[in-house]
C-alpha cells in the first residue's frame, strides 16, 4: 500500500530531473575540446524521469528552466608540472557562454572535484554535453573513476539535472 | 479600372456629405449663437428664462441653451458616425491581419513539416550509403580483377553520394532556416526555439572518416531523435485550431516501453 501511494505521488510530481555518473575514467588524448560520456542514470521512481542519454548526449524530453549541476572527480596520472583543465556546458553542439570553471593540477596525488553549475532555458530534444579540455595531452589529465574497499564507486562525474519551472 | 473609378466616386461621394455636415454644424451653430446675443430683454416677467410658449419670446440665454444642445448634439452624432466607421474599419484591418497571421502559421507549419520530414530522410541516406562505403572498403581486396575494379568504383561513387547528401543537407537547413526566420512571428517561441537547436544540432554534424578509412556518422541514432521530436511537435499542430497540442504526455508511453536500458 505504502509503494502504491509513493508512486502514485511521484507521477503527480510533473517536473523533470535526471541524474547521470560515469564509471570510466576518461582523460583528454587530444588538445581539442572533449565530450564527457555517462554510462548509467539512477533509476529513481522511473515514471517521473523525462530525461534520456546516449553516451556524452543528455537528451531533454520536457521544455523548461533546467538547474544543471556536474561534479567532475578530476585527477592527473602522470607528470609533476602545473596543468590545467577546463569544464563547461554545451548545448545542441554550441558552447553554454559563462559556463566554464578551471583547475589546476601539479601530480598524480591531487584528487579533487570541481563543481559547475548553470540555470539555462532547454527545449524538448534539446542535446546537453559536459565539455573538457586540457592544457596537455601526454600526462593523463582528465576525470578518474575510484573503487575505494568498503565503500561506494567514486564516478568520475555526476550530473544532476532538475527542472525549474 | 472599374474599381479605381468607383472608389473615386466613393470618395468624391463621402466629401460631399462631409462638406454639407460642416457647412450645416456652421449655420446652425452660427444661427444659434447671433440669435441669442441677438435676442432683445423686452420680455414679460412672467416668462421664465428658458421658457417656449405663443406669448414669450425666447430670452438669450434661452437661445444659448437651446442652440448649444442642438449644435452640441448634431456634434455628438456626427462625430459618433465617424468614431464608429473607423472602429468598423479597424476591426475589420484587425481581423484581416489576424486571418492573415493564421495563413502564415498554417503555412510555415506545413513547411517545417515536410522540411524536417525531407530533413529526416536525408539523414537517413547519408547514414545508408556510409554504411554501404563501409562494406565496400571492408570488402576483399583482389589487385588487377574486374572485382577490385567494382570494388574502386563503388567506393569512388559511394564516396560521391555522401558528399552529395551532405550538401542537400545544408541546403534543407538553410531552407527550414529561412522558414523559422520568415515565420518567427506568427510561430510559439517554444517552436521557434526547439527547431533552431535542431538546425544547429544537425549542421554541426560531420561525417568523420576514420584511420581505417570507414565512414562514422557521428550521432546519427541523437540527431535523429531530435529530428523525431520536432516532427512530433509540428504533426501536434492543428489546422483548425492554430494551435500546438501538448506532447509531453507520450513521455510516459516512451517510458513504459523501457527506453533506458542502461538504467542502474
Amino acid at each position: 500500500m505504502f509503494w502504491i501511494d509513493l508512486t502514485q505521488q511521484a507521477r503527480d510530481i510533473r517536473k523533470a530531473f535526471g541524474q547521470f555518473s560515469s564509471s570510466k575514467t576518461q582523460v583528454c588524448n587530444t588538445l581539442k575540446p572533449v565530450e564527457i560520456e555517462f554510462d548509467a542514470q539512477e533509476d529513481v521512481l522511473e515514471a517521473t524521469q523525462s530525461v534520456d542519454f546516449d553516451k556524452g548526449d543528455v537528451i531533454i524530453k520536457k521544455s523548461g528552466i533546467y538547474l544543471v549541476i556536474a561534479g567532475p572527480q578530476i585527477a592527473k596520472l602522470r607528470g609533476a608540472r602545473n596543468r590545467w583543465i577546463d569544464f563547461w556546458l554545451r548545448v545542441n553542439n554550441v558552447d553554454l557562454p559563462n559556463s566554464n570553471v578551471r583547475r589546476v593540477l601539479t601530480d598524480s596525488q591531487e584528487k579533487d572535484v570541481i563543481p559547475m553549475n548553470a540555470v539555462c532555458p532547454l527545449n524538448r530534444g534539446d542535446t546537453l554535453n559536459i565539455m573538457m579540455a586540457a592544457e596537455t595531452e601526454g600526462e593523463g589529465i582528465g576525470i578518474e573513476a575510484l573503487q575505494p574497499d568498503g565503500e561506494p564507486t567514486i564516478p568520475s562525474i555526476i550530473l544532476t539535472l532538475v527542472q525549474l519551472d | 479600372m472599374s474599381s479605381s473609378l468607383s472608389a473615386k466616386k466613393q470618395i468624391h461621394k463621402s466629401l460631399l456629405t462631409k462638406t454639407l455636415l460642416v457647412f450645416f454644424i456652421f449655420v446652425s451653430s452660427t444661427f444659434f449663437i447671433h440669435m441669442s446675443f441677438g435676442a432683445t430683454g423686452e420680455r414679460d416677467a412672467s416668462c421664465h428664462v428658458l421658457e417656449i410658449s405663443e406669448h414669450c419670446d425666447l430670452s438669450g440665454i434661452g437661445h444659448l441653451v437651446y442652440g448649444d444642445l442642438i449644435v452640441g448634439g448634431v456634434l455628438a452624432l456626427f462625430f459618433h458616425h465617424l468614431a464608429h466607421k473607423n472602429q468598423v474599419r479597424i476591426d475589420k484591418i484587425i481581423s484581416s491581419n489576424e486571418d492573415h497571421r493564421l495563413k502564415r502559421k498554417d503555412f510555415a507549419v506545413f513547411h517545417l513539416k515536410s522540411q524536417v520530414t525531407a530533413m529526416l530522410f536525408n539523414l537517413g541516406r547519408i547514414k545508408k550509403t556510409a554504411e554501404f562505403y563501409n562494406a565496400a572498403v571492408k570488402s576483399d581486396y583482389h589487385p588487377l580483377t574486374l572485382e577490385e575494379k567494382e570494388r574502386t568504383w563503388k567506393i569512388r561513387t559511394l564516396n560521391e553520394r555522401i558528399k552529395f547528401e551532405e550538401e542537400k543537407l545544408g541546403r534543407l537547413l538553410d531552407v527550414v532556416r529561412s522558414t523559422l526566420v520568415g515565420a518567427q512571428d506568427v510561430l510559439e517561441p517554444e517552436v521557434v526555439m526547439q527547431t533552431d537547436g535542431v538546425i544547429t544540432f544537425v549542421g554541426e554534424m560531420v561525417i568523420e572518416e576514420q584511420q581505417d578509412g570507414m565512414m562514422e556518422f557521428v550521432k546519427y541514432a541523437v540527431s535523429k531523435k531530435k529530428v523525431l521530436y520536432l516532427l512530433e511537435k509540428l504533426k501536434s499542430y492543428s489546422a483548425t485550431m492554430h494551435t500546438f497540442k501538448k506532447v509531453e504526455e507520450n513521455i510516459e508511453k516512451e517510458l513504459s516501453a523501457s527506453v533506458y536500458p542502461n538504467a542502474t
